[in-house]
């Protein structure tokens, strides 16, 4: 008897099945979509929030090529802005006029296909925008007049860097050590900056402690617990960025 | 060949097709693969279903969720709708799922928020739960309940325990849910170890007084439990004690705290920084130093200090009319000690007559007067006290300033005859400057005219910066009582000469907003159409500002609520939704005492003409009843003679208007020296306030009363009048009009009543006559606390008027030319006091400071007329009696307490012409 061709058969059953698994509408998977992540005295965080100051970079620091920002970074970015913003009532720090420039600022950084990409993948107008960005600018504010007045750094907090990080970072990078004296302004700005970091923090830390903060992050463990889901996002708004 | 090589080319052809096409299928494939993990592709939502605590609901909140079956899938619609639901403050977790491919099932879950029922603590060891719970912030009773703040509030606990002395206590908390609500009790366990004795207590430093002086200021004690927050009071008795001497500057605080545990004691060392003394004199005058100490307590420029010290003596002299005193100061230093002296040159006190005005031309010297609230003096007494005459200039300068003045000068100098003196305020007007052009730019919504009604600046009229700012913020205020939001206001203003400006109202008009929806949220017990009665605006409406406003304030005013909120929430452009979110207040209340009950009126009594007796009252209200604001309360007064019990059933509406309704009963029984009396009655009666500020109201009443009388011992004549055996049915209206500045101790204003009552006899009643009584009440600040009022009253009756319906007078309240009730006809046989179907009584009171360390104390001097007459036809002025009197005031919060001496220049001869009485309350 002829072998029997089983081999287009086999291949139009191959392109059904698959017409059946791709296009069958996925039924019954649940999947959330958006809800509160977090409370600050009773100012409410979810995850389309954070979604979109991800997405958009309104974390007031610029996102550096190989970090990865997850939604537990973001979150904590958040909290943090509303602390400084809102438990000091300095919600009028800056006046109307300057507001106004400093969006358009932030607005004109933006990229504009990403942004007509991303406005639309949120259903979002541009004005939608600002709550997220003036939240960022009044922080921006608020830090700055509260902690701009001169950080003095002594010699032997030059010293200490100088010799703690400086010439082991050196070290390790094969790269011969510039004497201290001629280093000393930029050893003096880097500690000037961790200095102000550092007071920052603990003024950040203070208005923790005093507010009433709920986080729910462990009901969106897809979200949270899963860096993949976060290393995911943030190709993709890298490829979207070009 | 050709044959071969044509099967042989189709053949490829077909297979090229066919490769071909699953390529293409392959391609198709993948890129369906990567579009669905890389973009949400477009979806239509199918259904949109709500969850509460695991169970299907909430019909109330769906207003609240904008995306809705039919929709595109929004990120944006969802997480607005979350955060709506969020502000209606009753869930505290909002999470949404979708399920579908391309059509989408959209399921909100929400968990309801849970409130604090009650709070307890256990084994708190004696430290009282009222010392905890005013040291708990994050738990409250009625307050949001999460497990977050638990940490927080055991801190708390713990905080409020060390400061009570118990160190390392251990607090645990438990939590209990209510059944079948969103409640939840809360249960602090405390296990303490035990508190502190005060083992010693040490001082370092430079002391000044002994050891021993200082320790025995102080309540922590050697044997005693040590307490920080006794310790904290304990050093600020300390600081006194240092200031007393002069050491204002005093720095003490605890430098050591030595806990032993074994013997569970501590010893205390503080640490005393007197700092420097400051001694301060003042010479030439006598001026309390108390006035200028507290400027030295802090650390200041001594140049400042100096200069504010002598700032407040001269203000000091000039309020006591020493118009021309000057003072020059200096410090001096020796060692740890500062000296500040003062000298002062008082000069002659002086009298100041009458106020001129030199240089206006703008305004009339009566207008200046008016702005300035100057009243002309009475006879020799000045009404302008002398440091305000200093402050004149300024209010001058400013009060020209605001009408356009910019450079106005005012300076003010004295015609001076031996202590008389003579303010002139010689003003240099200066130019003024005016709005030549008014514009209004940018108003499409509204007229330029109706936009220019709102505003106080006019072409022509004076330019005043400040007031173009106000006008900026009216202009607002108007679009957002319009319904419209987002809109801007700017002033351009221009100077187009030396003199005139022109003013742009520029307007960057907003969006007239609707209300979608209108959410009520809160009221579990209260009916909803109990809040929607209350309503100003309505869904459809536009969003007029003023009245949401005026919607919050009328839910405040029912009294049933702890908190009213009223948010507007945008959903879209010209959209929003109204959010009101309230919170029930507590229902029961159970009231006790004991007190002293008088046969009179409260406010006023005459206690040498009464029947004072103890009595317990107990009194129960609920409120809110059915939900619908109504109030019902029950009172009981019990005492050896006297039994009584009134219920009142309160709402604020009548039928669905709103004027608030009482339904009073009452059922009281008395047994007097000579008879015993029953009285029952019920009235209905309904309070209308005819304007805002509540102080015109219009009452009115309808009565039934029968009094009964028993056990009688005397004629039915000797009873007294208001237990007079009667029935009435009676209906009255009464207008009141309350313009005093404080009703118990009035500096001025007026008070104005007026009452018509007509008694018919329904229901087998006696009762048949017309009455009404008006009084006006008028009081004037003639001087510095010297205040004169006029009372007048005239009531006047006719018909069927039983003794205790007609009109009295006498007695400490209304004619102190005679005892309580005795002015007018009297009974021939008994001459007891039987009244009148009229009166007429004018009241004349001076009354005036006496001594300055005794603020509240005052004297008075009065003068009345009036009489009681048998009819109306019998009114005559000749028939008035007259009474002069002196009196002493004691002013209390509840109102003065008088003393006072009447003469009755009528009465007849070999009568009692002289009365005295005791009383508290204004004549009234």
């Amino acid at each position: 008897m002829p072998k029997k061709n089983t081999f287009y058969p086999g291949l139009i059953l191959f392109m059904f099945l698959s017409t059946l698994i791709f296009f069958t509408p996925a039924k019954g998977e649940v999947k959330i979509v958006d809800g509160i992540v977090a409370v600050v005295n009773d100012d409410i965080i979810t995850l389309t929030d954070i979604r979109i100051v991800q997405a958009f970079n309104f974390l007031g620091r610029e996102m550096d090529r190989g970090v990865v920002y997850d939604y537990n970074d973001v979150l904590e970015s958040m909290i943090k802005q509303k602390l400084a913003v809102r438990m000091t009532g300095e919600t009028d720090i800056i006046g109307a006029a300057e507001l106004g420039i400093a969006l358009q600022r932030e607005l004109d950084k933006l990229n504009k296909e990403f942004l007509k990409i991303e406005l639309e993948r949120f259903d979002l107008k541009i004005d939608d925008l600002k709550e997220y960005l003036i939240e960022k600018i009044l922080y921006q504010s608020v830090i700055s007049r509260r902690f701009s007045r001169e950080i003095f750094v002594n010699l032997k907090e030059i010293e200490v860097y100088y010799e703690g990080r400086y010439l082991p970072a050196q070290k390790e990078k094969n790269q011969k050590p510039q004497p201290m004296m001629k280093i000393l302004s930029e050893i003096e700005s880097i500690v000037k900056e961790e200095k102000a970091e550092k007071q920052i923090e603990e003024w950040l830390k203070y208005l923790t402690d005093k507010a009433d903060i709920q986080v729910f992050t462990d009901k969106y463990p897809e979200y949270f617990n899963s860096l993949d889901y976060a290393r995911v996002e943030v190709a993709a708004d890298a490829r979207r960025r070009g | 060949m050709l044959k071969f090589t044509n099967v042989f080319k189709r053949k490829n052809r077909n297979r090229i097709i066919f490769w071909g096409v699953v390529m293409l299928y392959v391609l198709f494939l993948g890129s369906t693969v990567l579009y669905s993990q890389e973009n949400i592709a477009p979806k239509l939502i199918n259904s949109v279903s709500i969850m509460i605590d695991h169970q299907a609901g909430g019909e109330e909140i769906e207003d609240l969720i904008t995306i809705r079956p039919g929709d595109l899938f929004s990120l944006k619609k969802i997480n607005n709708s979350i955060k709506q639901i969020y502000k209606t403050g009753l869930f505290s977790e909002i999470k949404v799922l979708k399920a579908g491919g391309n059509r989408l099932d959209l399921t909100f879950l929400l968990s309801s928020r849970f409130f604090v029922r009650k709070i307890f603590f256990q084994g708190s060891d004696g430290v009282p739960g009222r010392k905890l719970r005013e040291g708990l912030f994050s738990l409250t009773e009625g307050g949001s309940f999460s497990e977050s703040k638990l940490k927080k509030a055991v801190e708390e606990i713990q905080e409020a325990l060390r400061i009570s002395g118990y160190f390392n206590a251990l607090v645990k908390v438990n939590r209990d849910k209510i059944p079948d609500s969103n409640q939840i009790d809360v249960f602090f366990e405390i296990r303490s170890s035990g508190r502190y004795e005060v083992e010693g207590v040490d001082f370092e430093g430079k002391l000044i007084f002994s050891p021993q002086k200082l320790k025995n200021s102080m309540a922590t004690r050697v044997g005693k439990v040590f307490r920080p927050k006794v310790l904290e009071k304990d050093i600020q008795k300390l600081k006194e004690l240092y200031i007393a001497e002069d050491f204002q500057r005093v720095d003490i605080k605890i430098k050591r705290q030595d806990f032993h545990e074994k013997k569970k004691s501590v010893f205390l060392v503080l640490e005393v920084l007197p700092n420097e003394k400051i001694e301060i004199s003042i010479t030439g005058a006598e001026v309390p130093l108390a006035l200028i100490k507290p400027i030295w307590e802090a650390r200041i420029f001594e140049e400042w200090g100096l200069e504010e010290g002598e700032s407040k003596i001269i203000e000091y002299l000039r309020e006591k009319r020493y118009l021309f005193a000057s003072v020059d100061s200096s410090i001096k230093r020796e060692d740890n000690k500062i000296q500040i002296i003062y000298k002062v040159s008082p000069g002659r006190k002086c009298r100041i007559e009458g106020i001129s005005f030199r240089g206006v031309s703008y305004f009339t010297v009566e207008q200046l007067e008016e702005a300035l609230s100057l009243e002309k003096n009475i006879l020799f007494l000045s009404k302008i006290s002398g440091s305000r005459l200093f402050e004149i200039p300024d209010e001058i300068k400013f009060l020209y300033r605001t009408n356009g003045f910019p450079e106005t000068d005012v300076v003010l100098n004295f015609e001076r005859r031996g202590t008389k003196v003579k303010p002139i305020f010689f003003v240099e007007e200066g130019k003024q400057l005016n709005i030549k052009i008014l514009l209004v730019e940018g108003a499409v919504l509204f007229s330029k005219a109706s936009l220019l009604k709102q505003i106080d600046s006019i072409e022509g009229g004076p330019f005043y910066s400040p007031s173009i700012q106000k006008d900026v913020e009216r202009l607002e205020k108007f679009y957002l009582n319009e319904g419209v939001r987002g809109s801007e206001v700017k002033a351009e203003v221009q100077a187009e000469d030396d003199n005139l400006y022109s003013v742009e109202f520029q307007i960057k008009e907003g969006q007239k907003v609707k209300i979608e929806n209108i959410i009520i949220t809160g009221n579990s017990n209260t009916r909803i159409n109990t809040i929607q009665r209350e309503l100003m605006i309505k869904a459809g409406d536009f969003a007029h500002y003023n009245r949401i406003r005026e919607t919050e304030r009328r839910l405040e005013n029912l009294g049933i609520f702890t908190e009213v909120n009223v948010e507007e929430i945008i959903l879209a452009e010209g959209k929003e939704n109204l959010l009101i979110r309230v919170r029930e207040g507590e229902k029961n209340y159970v009231g006790l005492g004991v007190g002293l009950e008088t046969k009179n009126e409260p406010r006023s009594f005459d206690i040498w003409n009464n029947i004072v007796r103890p009595r317990g009252t107990a009194e129960y209200i609920r409120s809110n009843i059915f939900g619908t604001a109504a109030r019902v309360s029950l009172v009981g007064q019990l005492s050896l003679k006297e039994k009584r019990a009134v219920f009142s059933w309160e709402q604020p509406y009548f039928f669905g208007i709103p004027i608030q309704t009482f339904l009073n009963a009452w059922l009281e029984q008395e047994e007097r020296k000579s008879y015993s009396f029953a009285r029952r009655g019920i009235s209905l009666s309904g309070i209308k306030h005819l304007s805002d500020k509540e102080d015109m109201v219009l009452l009115t009443t309808l009565r039934l009363a029968q009094t009964k009388l028993f056990d009688l011992k005397i004629a039915e004549a000797g009873v007294d009048r208001q237990h007079f055996p009667f029935s009435a049915t009676s209906i009255s209206g009464s207008f009141i009009w309350d313009k005093r500045s404080d009703p118990f101790n009035p500096g001025g204003g007026f008070f104005f009543s007026s009452v018509l009552e007509w008694a018919y006899p329904l229901f087998n009643a006696e009762s048949d006559f017309l009455k009404s009584y008006s009084k006006y009440q008028h009081y004037f600040l003639v001087w510095h606390q010297v205040l004169f009022s006029v009372t007048s009253r005239i009531g006047l009756g006719g018909g069927r008027m039983p003794i205790h319906e007609r009109f009295f007078a006498g007695g400490s309240n209304s004619f102190r030319g005679a005892e309580f009730d005795d002015l007018g006809p009297k009974d021939p046989t008994s001459l007891e006091p039987v009244g009148g179907k009229a009166l007429i009584l004018f009241n004349f009171e001076l009354t005036f400071p006496l001594l300055h360390q005794f603020k509240d104390l005052s004297g008075a001097v009065f003068y009345d007329k009036g009489s009681v007459f048998s009819k109306r036809n019998q009114v005559s002025l000749a028939g008035l009696q007259d009474a002069l009197g002196l009196g002493l005031r004691y002013r209390t919060p509840m109102g003065p307490v008088r003393l006072e001496l009447g003469w009755n220049l009528d009465a007849p001869k070999e009568t009692n012409s002289l009365f005295f009485f005791i009383t508290i309350g204004n004549i009234f």
